[in-house]
């Protein structure tokens, strides 16, 4: 009785605008209370969640499980350091160039994407983080190679600079949340539905006139595209980029956000994120363990949620386990009253 | 006529699957195919609907060839399919599972009515609206199929074998609503394996072997046929 109240409490849409309102205020007078550490995991938290979010409108919304997100980042933030300290392009045009390249990149990418099935496709991507890779370690005239691209100037919109740690910070806040509104609309939107519907069946979404490979392509170009404009974001905010922030480990972290806050929810998305930036922080302590942590954690939620924090259940087949062993308990229960009767 | 397929030949590599079949349905008509397994039935459907390409052939809608069209238009001129094991969206809702349905549709107003249409056809429907389909029996993912298949409006409905799987039962009640169906004046072309149900609903059918139409008769004369007593209905 009690448990349903609560859910009913938290369905509400009253509620729900209630606790994002105490959210947006709480986000928004964080960089004037806290130290400069706390902003700076905040910030990116702001970062990281474009890169979920887009992550999860391919894998969580259309299905395709994209292993290579970080690469897509990592084009975005070499495209804006190449055009900002090679040709002394401006942010502004930097910011849309790189949103705009990752989508092509993404664009190519996703075609032979279309033939392959999940599970080969995760494999094209994970070759094309690697080819990424090389690309940046080895051309040595226009990425510098390993030593990566240092001196990128500040975020700067349209001759504002936002070179203090707070405007910096609102800069990531506001395209963080811009980003938030878009895609969720996305997702809601027709396209949406058209996107989910090829994930769970892409011969019935033929049926019903949807066409699954433009489906297919438009999430690749749209996730891309959100993982260009973090990668001008982060080459600004940090100044500097090298090859080894985008590796294949970063992309699979960045999967695990969406594991771990349910695909098919881009609030889930951003849930994940905050976890999975600020579980390394807190427990730095332990800084050998950090990985053995985040896997435990992942296996605990595998066993007792397998639909994440805020999923859908898409991807889960099986309840958790304290569901299925209840379901046992009333088999047995009722095979017993039926030994009885 | 509003469906005509002529002289269609189709191969999947070197295997022949469709040994110049022609097959047509007429306005407001019940017309099935009748085969066993791999006799090109769910070929001969996936051929219409632009999924796959014949080598040679017609197919024309309503007068108008509707070869090498994609799907997405050929759904758009009034052809639906309802394919093979149902596939619904099984981690979607009742609702979205309908919206998907007549993704090609603009006209929000008239999609909420015919959704409430369907939901007073498909009591189940109703009842469950947001649930997710997954967890929907198979019975009852099967009048989902057919409503959202409904959904686009169609003119004319391909059913791929719609008894696949289901308790007798149920199939009665699937074959009730196919009835109901026609009434409205939507055209019906099923194929089948269960003979004796395709046979006693449809007005003229086909009996489809190894890709080759070896007979094209009314219904009636096909269930009183000894041949075909003999190979489909086992008496």
């Amino acid at each position: 009785m009690k448990k349903a109240a609560l859910k009913d409490f938290f369905s509400k849409k009253s509620t729900r605008i209630f606790l994002l309102a105490i959210l947006f205020a709480g986000l928004t007078v964080a960089p004037f209370v806290t130290n400069t550490l706390t902003k700076r995991i905040i910030s990116t938290i702001f970062i990281y969640s474009l890169l979920s979010m887009g992550n999860m409108v391919i894998g969580g919304f259309t299905g395709m499980l994209n292993l290579g997100h970080a690469a897509f980042w990592g084009v975005g933030a070499y495209i804006t350091a190449i055009l900002m300290t090679g040709y002394n392009v401006p942010f502004s045009a930097a910011f849309l160039a790189a949103g705009i390249g990752t989508a092509l990149v993404g664009l190519v990418v996703s075609i032979p994407c279309l033939r392959l099935s999940t599970d080969f496709l995760s494999l094209i991507t994970i070759a094309f983080s690697y080819i990424f890779l090389a690309v940046v370690r080895n051309w040595m005239s226009v990425t510098k190679g390993p030593q990566g691209i240092p001196g990128i100037s500040c975020i700067n919109f349209f001759g504002v600079d936002f070179s203090s740690a707070n405007a910096v910070y609102f800069v990531l806040f506001a395209v963080a949340v811009v980003s938030f509104i878009v895609i969720s609309n996305i997702t809601k939107s027709k396209f949406g539905l058209a996107m989910q519907a090829v994930r769970d069946d892409e011969l019935g979404a033929r049926s019903a006139g949807i066409k699954p490979a433009q489906v297919k392509i438009l999430s690749f170009v749209i996730g891309t595209f959100f993982a260009g404009l973090a990668g001008a974001l982060y080459a600004a905010y940090i100044g500097y980029i090298g090859p080894n922030t985008f590796t294949f480990d970063t992309s699979t972290t960045i999967f695990q956000m969406c594991i771990l806050g349910g695909l098919g929810s881009i609030p889930g998305a951003v849930v994940g994120t905050v976890f999975f930036v600020v579980m390394p922080e807190t427990i730095r302590t332990l800084a050998v363990y950090r990985v053995g942590v985040g896997g435990v954690i992942m296996l605990l939620l595998m066993l007792f949620r397998p639909q994440g924090i805020m999923g859908s259940r898409a991807f889960a087949t099986k309840d958790g386990i304290q569901e299925r062993i209840k379901n046992k308990l009333i088999a047995r229960k009722v095979a017993n009253v039926q030994k009885h009767v | 006529m509003i469906l005509s397929v002529e002289n269609l030949w189709m191969y999947y590599g070197q295997v022949q699957a469709l040994h110049d079949v022609s097959v047509y349905a007429d306005e407001g008509e019940i017309v099935a195919v009748i085969g066993l397994n791999g006799a090109g039935k769910t070929t001969l459907l996936k051929t219409i609907m632009g999924q796959e390409k014949p080598a040679s052939g017609k197919i024309s809608f309503k007068g108008t060839s509707i070869l090498g069209k994609s799907t997405n238009d050929i759904v758009k001129e009034g052809i639906a399919l309802v394919p093979e094991g149902r596939q619904v969206f099984a981690t979607l809702s009742v609702y979205d599972n309908l919206m998907a349905g007549a993704y090609i549709r603009n006209d929000n107003k008239e999609i909420q009515q015919d959704i409430e249409k369907y939901c007073k056809r498909f009591p189940i429907l109703g009842e469950r609206l947001n649930q997710r389909a997954g967890y929907m029996s198979g019975g009852e993912q099967q009048m989902l199929a057919l409503a959202r298949a409904l959904m686009s409006r169609p003119k004319i409905m391909l059913l791929d074998e719609p008894s696949l799987g289901l308790a007798p039962v149920i199939i009665k009640e699937v074959y009730e609503i196919i009835e109901e169906i026609r009434k409205e004046g939507t055209t019906i072309f099923l194929v089948e394996q269960n003979a004796k149900r395709a046979l006693s609903v449809s007005d003229r059918a086909y009996i489809l072997v190894n890709g080759e139409i070896t007979m094209s008769e009314k219904s009636e004369t096909l269930l009183n046929n000894d041949a075909v007593r003999r190979a489909y209905l086992g008496v």
